[in-house]
């Protein structure tokens, strides 16, 4: 299985919130992801944490986050 | 009252499947011939008075195929596989299936399942003490199901199912199954967006993915000229990079590339990256680095 993670900042403007959420979604299916396998949520605090696999440990407010499989 | 219940299914499958010796070696023959037939049908009625539907589905079909074999020979009284003919180079077995050529490779699925159901309650006209009858209820459900997950490739078909997942083609779904909705669909209503912003976010999204893919093919070309690695030239750019993108784990993983298909995996990675605001693009940061 492949995962691809797009994380968007969120600035508190719907509109352009949703437009750039609708642009990742977009360049994820436009990579080769279904739309069914792309799920999304919004997030008020989020934690990465890549950390014991050799990648980084990052903690984000108000961002979307969009997870794609395949 | 009176209460009706029919349930009626009849379910026909049939699976032949021959082997035919055709050659000097009986044992073992060097021709696979390969055929099913299959008859499916389903009626799930109810009684026809109560005008609750009934469904019947017919199914019919027939395939088959034929396959070289290498075949077997028998040495000291024991089965193996007979010398293989070689190439005209005299290198290569002629059954060894290749990326190019193969008529030997056999992937082949089966599957089926039925089901039928059917129930009808009906309920007369009864009068009331003011001599008015009350009004006829009906009720009742039909179900049916069924499906025939079946497929059989041979050669370079049963290699590529055989590498992307033939389950998939074969899926069997119920007949009720929501098509999955389209990317449109799917940006308008996630994100309330007009049908014109998605269509360009799509149309653009789409170009974007086009750009990258030739970005890339640019990228590697000073990277990896005639596939081999520039190790002086990677590390120049990775360098330069790192200046910008001291964050981005791709850059990393492109300065530690052994080869040029693990800085051909960086790159792709790098390229695909969004930019944060303000920031310059990674795809055009390393672009412009490479062609430098």
């Amino acid at each position: 299985m492949k995962m691809k993670i797009k994380i968007v900042k969120r600035t508190g403007n719907r509109a352009s919130d949703n437009e750039k959420a609708a642009r990742a979604f977009a360049a994820l299916v436009a990579d080769g992801y279904s739309t069914g396998n792309i799920t999304t949520e919004v997030v008020e605090d989020f934690t990465y944490d890549a950390y014991s696999a050799g990648g980084s440990q990052e903690s984000l407010d108000n961002v979307t986050v969009l997870i794609a499989k395949r | 009252m009176h209460r009706i219940k029919t349930i009626k299914i009849a379910v026909s499958y049939v699976c032949l499947q021959i082997l035919v010796g055709c050659s000097s070696t009986p044992d073992h023959s060097n021709t696979l011939v390969f055929g099913t037939e299959t008859k499916f049908a389903v009626d799930v009625a109810t009684s026809t008075t109560t005008q609750v539907p009934a469904v019947t589905v017919g199914y019919k079909r027939t395939e088959a195929i034929w396959l070289p074999l290498l075949a077997n020979k028998k040495v000291n009284g024991e089965f193996e596989p007979a010398d293989c003919k070689k190439d005209s180079d005299n290198e290569t077995c002629l059954f060894k299936s290749t990326e190019k050529n193969d008529a030997y490779s056999v992937l082949a699925s089966f599957g089926a399942t039925f089901g039928g159901e059917g129930e009808a309650d009906a309920s007369t006209p009864t009068p009331t003490t003011e001599g008015e009858a009350t009004q006829a209820t009906v009720k009742g459900s039909t179900k049916a199901s069924g499906g025939i997950a079946q497929y059989f490739a041979t050669g370079r078909a049963a290699q590529i199912l055989a590498e992307k997942g033939g389950a998939s083609v074969v899926s069997v779904q119920s007949g009720n199954a929501k098509p999955e909705k389209t990317t449109e669909e799917v940006l308008m209503e996630k994100f309330n967006l007009s049908p014109e912003q998605v269509k360009k976010i799509i149309k653009e999204a789409n170009e974007q993915q086009t750009k990258n893919e030739v970005i890339v093919d640019l990228v590697m070309e000073r990277l990896a000229p005639k596939g081999t690695i520039d190790t002086t030239k990677t590390a120049a750019v990775v360098t330069e990079l790192k200046k910008v993108y001291a964050k981005l784990g791709s850059v990393d993983d492109l300065g530690k590339a052994a080869d040029s298909t693990a800085a051909k995996n960086a790159v792709i990675k790098i390229v695909a990256t969004d930019p944060r605001d303000g920031e310059k693009a990674p795809r055009d940061a390393i672009l412009e680095q490479s062609l430098k």
